[in-house]
């Protein structure tokens, strides 16, 4: 408490290079705190995307199916038991059949994921409600940015071709009904979507499908030949990725606080050095050396109390108004990033994470501000009384 | 060797009594073309967006069971070999020194980039077998008198659910194919040209292979030498070849 | 009666000095008793401040024995030569050593931080200490706004608040001039007779002899003359 007490008098005393010191510490601190949470909250907002537009509460999939191999598609079809119909008529589960296809835009040829869905279907946010407008079975629906990979817009006709599930060649117009905007790129990117029904009997695949999306209300339960897929494992890749990202960040942090704690370290050799008569003093009044480390490396390590107060000072009203305009991700649109990416994004800044940060700083801190502070267990009194050290 | 499938594709005998002209008619062909062994090196012309590449090999058949491709050119290509037993296709990789067995959907990628896919130069079903053919009218190629055959398929597993084929009246050779999907809709184009007596036999030079729904020129094959009947050791039917 | 504090024995302090020794004590002996107003004067390097610096177990003796209220300097361990000095000494320096970032109060106060005393009565001997040495209005200021004199008091203030047995002061005149000088003494003088507290000075001022009831002179490291002082100042 004592030492609790010195140290911040010390360091308040010490004034404008107390105050650069926690300045640099803070920025570190509100970095490391901004951009964790930054990540945290694009990683919150594209699982619930992912989970919204194309994951739902988990999937049923054929036992061949591998969404990263395309192609197990040709062989992940299945038939829906009549249990699996009557989920789906309960608005349940939806079914998703997949099938690979060559499309012709312009006369370049392109690989493209052709899926049937019910049009009726709420599970998912996909407006599927597009393809329901019309019987006529050559209407399609795509995402903006398959639309624009394929210079295509909404009444544009495109060609393509497939191969059914005999292997025999198929090819016909389809035309463009509807090009929906969504953040999450992999219910878009290459693919188009048509009505269930026209896929299954373009295909041969009649009652047929490759994955079955689970709402909500699905009570969980088992289907003979189907895999059930959780989130965890839908969104563990995502995951991964975001994670990694994180990863890259730290570098710019580690920086920042190395430089901090830099700051301090130098703070801390130069303080013991001139204040050796001081600590001189200090043993002279009844301080053991033991009780004087401790209140030099509270001292610096009392650094990042300040720290976290300014940075809080800050921080806090900047990252209010951050979560209310959002970061623009405006930037991004055009580029070609695999994960979901909304127009802004709004950090999510957990107790966990601040906890974490606060704790890095303070402990890292504190052991710079140890190590120069141990010399003093090595001082003559004598000599510190005299500012003999060198 | 995608010259040799490509032609022995158009060469299968048909045996279909409802047919009877398309039959004496394919029968012809065939023996005008047909021939135990087959070594033909040939220019391989890929015609892309915005250059051209020019892969060369040499090709040794026998029947339409057996074949073994070794590329000369480019460099990028060379000492690549392929082997056909049957229904198998196994491709030999001089960098990675590995041969592997291509099967499944690996079979339906592209050839070296062309427009010809390696199960193209694998259907070696009788075109007989798969499809229900007929005369259905005569025409000018060229300045050659033709007959136009139809055939449409009659089993589900074709891949290619009609052809139309067009044949020389008078030297019993193919000039031009058609490949149809499901719907009618022209998928791919065979084109023969440049027929010259080799041998005693009327022998198409080049042979343009195009898909319709792509823009381009497709690709060509040309032969720039071709022997027949010449006598082909056995073991060059063999997976130890490939690694020679 | 006269109860001994401080007990000094064949004391030899020496210090490297390169390849060779200095010895700053040689062999000294003295002894004090409680109350005593005592100095010890000599020259530069005659081991005046070493001598105190091992009464007051900042320093160890090299060969000797020094007692102080009946322990051993050469036996304390660091926390025990801590405890002592917190307790039972108080030290007053040539340059006062103020610690810069406090206020009056709170440099005074320090000393008492470590004992277990409760708030107000921490806040009572803090006060009183400054009452002693007339700086109750200026609790609130800091060391640099302060005279040397002013300094100098606050410094004695901080070393009597605990209420030591022994006060070592080191040249405590040494910064200032005639009239600071005299009131400090007379500060100092007025609290051994109150509180009998022993004090030791090192010093070559003529003006602190004048207080002194006893001057104890050092030359080289060894006592060359020991006398009890009669005089106007001492009584």
């Amino acid at each position: 408490m004592l030492a609790i007490k010195l140290a911040f008098k010390n360091l308040l005393g010490a004034g404008l290079r107390t105050w650069l010191n926690v300045t640099v510490l803070s920025f570190a601190f509100v970095l490391m705190i901004f951009y964790n949470g930054m990540i945290d909250g694009w990683n919150r907002q594209s699982r619930k995307d992912t989970q919204a537009w194309e994951t739902g509460e988990g999937q049923f999939w054929q036992p061949e199916y591998d969404r990263y191999d395309p192609y197990t598609i040709q062989d992940s079809h299945g038939a829906m038991s009549e249990e699996i119909q009557s989920e789906i008529a309960k608005k349940n589960l939806v079914p998703v059949l997949i099938a690979q296809a060559t499309a012709y835009p312009q006369g370049r040829m392109q690989g493209v994921t052709l899926k049937g869905i019910d049009p009726d279907q709420t599970i998912l946010k996909l407006p599927t409600k597009a393809l329901s407008k019309t019987n006529d079975s050559d209407y399609a629906m795509i995402g903006k940015r398959m639309a624009t990979s394929l210079k295509m817009d909404v009444g544009d006709r495109l060609l393509i071709r497939w191969r059914d599930k005999n292997g025999t060649f198929d090819a016909r117009e389809i035309e463009i009904i509807s090009v929906f905007k969504c953040d999450v790129p992999s219910v878009d990117k290459g693919q188009i979507f048509l009505r269930l029904e026209v896929l299954q009997e373009m295909m041969g695949m009649e009652n047929e499908a490759t994955l079955l999306v689970a709402g909500e209300n699905f009570k969980h339960r088992d289907f003979k030949n189907w895999v059930f897929r959780d989130q965890d494992f839908l969104l563990a890749d995502m995951d991964k990725i975001i994670q990694a990202k994180k990863a890259g960040g730290t570098i710019i942090q580690a920086l920042l606080l190395i430089i901090a704690l830099i700051a301090i370290f130098d703070t801390q050799v130069l303080s013991i050095f001139r204040r050796q008569k001081e600590i001189g003093t200090y043993i002279a009044l009844g301080l053991t050396r033991s009780q004087l480390v401790g209140i030099f490396t509270v001292e610096g390590g009392a650094h990042s109390i300040l720290a976290a107060l300014l940075g809080a000072v800050y921080g806090i009203p900047l990252f209010l108004w951050i979560n209310k305009v959002g970061i623009s991700m405006n930037y991004t649109q055009g580029m070609d990033i695999d994960l979901p990416i909304g127009e802004a994004i709004y950090p999510y800044y957990s107790l966990q994470l601040i906890t974490i940060s606060i704790i890095l700083v303070v402990i890292s801190a504190t052991i710079v501000s140890y190590l120069p502070a141990r010399k003093i267990s090595k001082m003559k009194p004598t000599d510190a009384l005299r500012g003999k050290l060198q | 060797m995608k010259f040799l499938i490509t032609t022995t594709l158009l060469l299968c005998t048909i045996t279909d009594s409802f047919a009877q002209d398309a039959k004496t008619i394919l029968d012809k062909v065939d023996k005008n073309m047909f021939s135990i062994t087959k070594i033909i090196e040939s220019d391989m012309v890929i015609y892309g967006r915005r250059n051209t590449r020019t892969v060369t090999s040499k090709g040794y058949s026998e029947g339409t069971d057996k074949s073994f491709t070794e590329y000369l050119a480019p460099e990028r290509e060379k000492g690549t070999k392929m082997l056909k037993l049957e229904d198998r296709l196994w491709i030999y990789s001089p960098s990675t020194d590995r041969t592997i067995q291509l099967s499944g959907h690996m079979l339906r990628q592209s050839v070296m980039g062309s427009d010809l896919s390696y199960e193209d130069m694998m259907e070696d079903r009788k075109l007989t077998e798969m499809y229900d053919a007929k005369v259905i009218g005569e025409e000018v190629i060229d300045g050659r008198n033709t007959w136009i055959l139809e055939l449409t398929a009659i089993v589900d597993d074709a891949a290619y659910h009609g052809r139309k084929i067009w044949i020389d009246t008078q030297r019993y050779i193919p000039l031009q194919e058609e490949l149809f999907a499901k719907s009618g809709q022209l998928l791919k184009k065979t084109v023969l040209t440049d027929v010259v007596k080799i041998e005693g036999r009327w022998y198409p030079r080049k042979v343009n292979y195009k898909d319709m729904l792509k823009d381009g020129k497709g690709t060509d094959f040309i032969i720039k030498d071709i022997q027949f009947d010449a006598k082909i050791p056995e073991y060059i039917f063999s997976k130890a070849a490939l690694k020679q | 009666m006269e109860e001994k504090i401080i007990s000094i024995e064949k004391l030899v302090k020496r210090f490297p000095v390169g390849k060779t020794e200095f010895v700053a004590l040689n062999n000294l002996s003295a002894s004090f008793v409680r109350g005593e107003f005592a100095g010890l004067v000599g020259p530069s390097g005659s081991g005046k401040t070493t001598l105190l610096n091992i009464i007051g177990s900042l320093d160890t003796p090299s060969e000797g024995e020094v007692h102080v209220l009946d322990k051993s300097i050469s036996l304390l361990s660091h926390k025990q030569s801590a405890k002592l000095r917190n307790r039972h000494i108080g030290f007053i320096f040539q340059t006062y050593n103020l610690l810069p970032v406090y206020t009056v109060y709170e440099n005074v106060e320090f000393a008492l931080l470590l004992q277990k005393l409760s708030g107000p009565e921490r806040k009572k001997a803090v006060m009183d200490a400054l009452e002693w040495v007339g700086l109750t209005d200026k609790i609130k200021s800091k060391p640099s706004m302060l005279s040397g004199g002013e300094c100098q008091r606050v410094a004695i203030a901080r070393s009597m608040v605990k209420r030591p047995e022994i006060v070592l002061a080191d040249e405590p005149t040494a910064n200032l001039d005639s009239k600071n000088s005299h009131h400090i003494l007379q500060t100092m003088k007025k609290l051994n007779r109150e509180l009998k507290t022993t004090f030791i000075f090192a010093t070559h001022d003529e003006k602190v002899m004048q207080y002194l009831d006893r001057i104890i002179s050092l030359e080289d490291g060894k006592v060359v003359k020991d006398e009890l002082i009669k005089n106007s100042k001492n009584q």
